[in-house]
């Protein structure tokens, strides 16, 4: 089509927009205005006698009470204002911005991003936070008068956890993961950048690996039964002549957490060997490695071994928990909380 | 909204009579169904009353309109339940029949990816021009006009087909 032909387009679009203007008739701006206002009115009656309800419940006791009790990832420092918000444990009532026509954060273990973005011309917070209709990360500004102000808004899409945020110079790395580990499902990092007054996604899904399907070379713990070594998994399970290897454990499933804080999540990936002539005892079948995503987002790399396989009964495995920076191995009634120092837990 | 002036009451009147139908027009080339556009636009109008306040003081309170709107229609499937509770006392008339012109521009349209329809229906129901469609779809220039290119071949191949079927 060059210029001078008319686009056929055009003119259908505009067919419809006018026999949408002439056939619809909205109920008026009235109408509409009194319509909001009487839902207005039914949430504050609805949130009044929850909180009654409530009160009355608890014995006019009110306790406050994380979602749950990981703490937050703050990434970056905080300006002096923004630390005076306990991200974490407060629920913060946003102003509307477009994309979230308000909402309060989230709270909770969900991470926190502090910097200063190129373009955007004073720190910014970034919180998760909880709009009508989605989950969206907020840019928070600090206002002369004290207050916060939305100034922008990123949506990864529902479906997606975020895990970790930083920020570098005009850009904003996310690391993200599905919702639920229910294995070692894909990792994934998007870069965000700030340009003439929006962000603009510049990096594709990187959540293409799986390291149920991959190659990785275990360390060599010096245990005679699992070795270790070069090991290609095919959906989750590597056989050599002596072992198999399966990707899980019964004791738990991988967890993600961005240890080294560069906006991609880390995996503390649960292993379990079952050698070829009799099983080990229990506990000592499941070794723990944590596994980084390569920088061309198609292997993993194993990066550090808080539990190998070459332990002892006493020392066996039951469970662990992993709260960013520390990882806490619970052995035989015993545990031992490890922190992570950049490149190992120890 | 706590507080309404008659000067808030006459900029939203201004704003709905001047963005009512087209938000209509918009939502329904996206969604399909000119019922469901009439509710999820009312809905809309609905929401920035209860924060009018803030959205009056917006650069551009129509993109924001239009952002509820997509939220609305995108999750509308997961929101049935409560928005048909909320639309069944909202809904005045039942929506009218347009022309088969019409339906098929709409039935062509539900068939192209969300991306190149949203930028389709942005640059001409809106009249947006493709950096403020970017900006509003917080994607790069050159991926809407990606969009505009793809979706104008497969809607002038779809409009085709439909002219020559018996």
């Amino acid at each position: 089509m060059t210029e001078l032909e008319p686009d056929p387009l055009a003119s259908a679009f505009a067919g419809l927009r006018t026999a949408v203007r002439e056939e619809v008739v909205g109920p008026g701006s009235t109408e509409l205005r009194a319509r909001a206002a009487r839902r207005t009115r039914r949430h504050r009656l609805t949130v009044t006698s929850l909180a009654a309800v409530v009160l009355v419940a608890a014995g006019m006791t009110v306790t406050h009470w994380p979602e749950r009790h990981e703490p937050a990832q703050n990434l970056g420092r905080p300006s002096a204002d923004f630390s005076k918000v306990n991200w974490s444990t407060e629920r913060v009532v946003l102003p509307a911005v477009p994309g979230c026509p308000g909402g309060t954060t989230l709270g909770g273990s969900n991470p926190v991003g502090y910097g200063e973005i190129a373009g955007m011309g004073a720190p910014v917070a970034i919180v998760p936070v909880n709009c009508p209709d989605n989950t969206p990360l907020v840019f928070l500004r600090n206002t002369p008068g004290g207050t916060l102000a939305a100034v922008a808004v990123v949506d990864p899409g529902s479906q997606i956890r975020v895990d970790a945020v930083q920020v570098t110079g005009d850009k904003v790395t996310v690391g993200m993961n599905p919702p639920a580990s229910t294995a070692l499902a894909p990792t994934q990092q998007r870069i965000y950048v700030f340009r003439d007054g929006q962000f603009s996604q510049v990096t594709k899904y990187q959540g293409t690996v799986d390291a149920n399907n991959t190659t990785l070379t275990l360390p060599d713990g010096g245990s005679p039964e699992c070795p270790g070594g070069k090991l290609t998994f095919q959906g989750g399970i590597a056989r050599t002549p002596g072992a198999e290897y399966r990707i899980g454990s019964n004791l738990g499933i991988a967890e993600f957490a961005d240890l080294d804080k560069d906006g991609v999540s880390e995996m503390l990936t649960p292993v379990t060997c079952v050698p070829s002539t009799k099983p080990l005892a229990r506990g000592l079948e499941t070794a723990l490695f944590v596994l980084r995503m390569t920088e061309m987002g198609t292997a993993f790399t194993v990066v550090a071994t808080p539990y190998a396989w070459e332990r002892t009964p006493a020392t066996a495995l039951e469970a662990w928990e992993l709260h960013n920076p520390q990882l806490t191995l619970y052995t035989n009634k015993q545990s031992q909380t490890l922190n992570w120092d950049g490149k190992r837990f120890s | 909204m706590s507080r309404s002036t008659p000067a808030d009451s006459a900029d939203f009147h201004a704003l709905y009579a001047a963005h009512y139908s087209e938000l209509v027009a918009m939502l329904y080339a996206l969604c399909g169904d000119l019922g469901d556009a009439q509710d999820m636009a009312q809905e809309s109008f609905a929401r920035a009353w209860q924060r009018w306040s803030a959205v009056v003081t917006y650069d551009d309170p129509v993109a924001w309109l239009r952002r509820v709107g997509y939220n609305l229609a995108t999750s509308r499937w997961r929101r049935r339940g409560v928005a048909r509770r909320f639309l069944e006392r909202s809904r005045v008339e039942n929506a009218p029949e347009l022309s088969p012109n019409r339906v098929a521009l709409v039935a062509a349209l539900r068939t192209l990816p969300t991306g190149q329809r949203k930028a389709l229906v942005l640059h001409y129901l809106a009249d947006l021009p493709v950096d403020d469609i970017a900006r509003e779809l917080s994607v790069p220039s050159g991926t809407v006009k990606s969009w505009l290119h793809r979706g104008r071949a497969a809607m002038a191949s779809l409009l085709k087909e439909e002219e020559v079927a018996p």
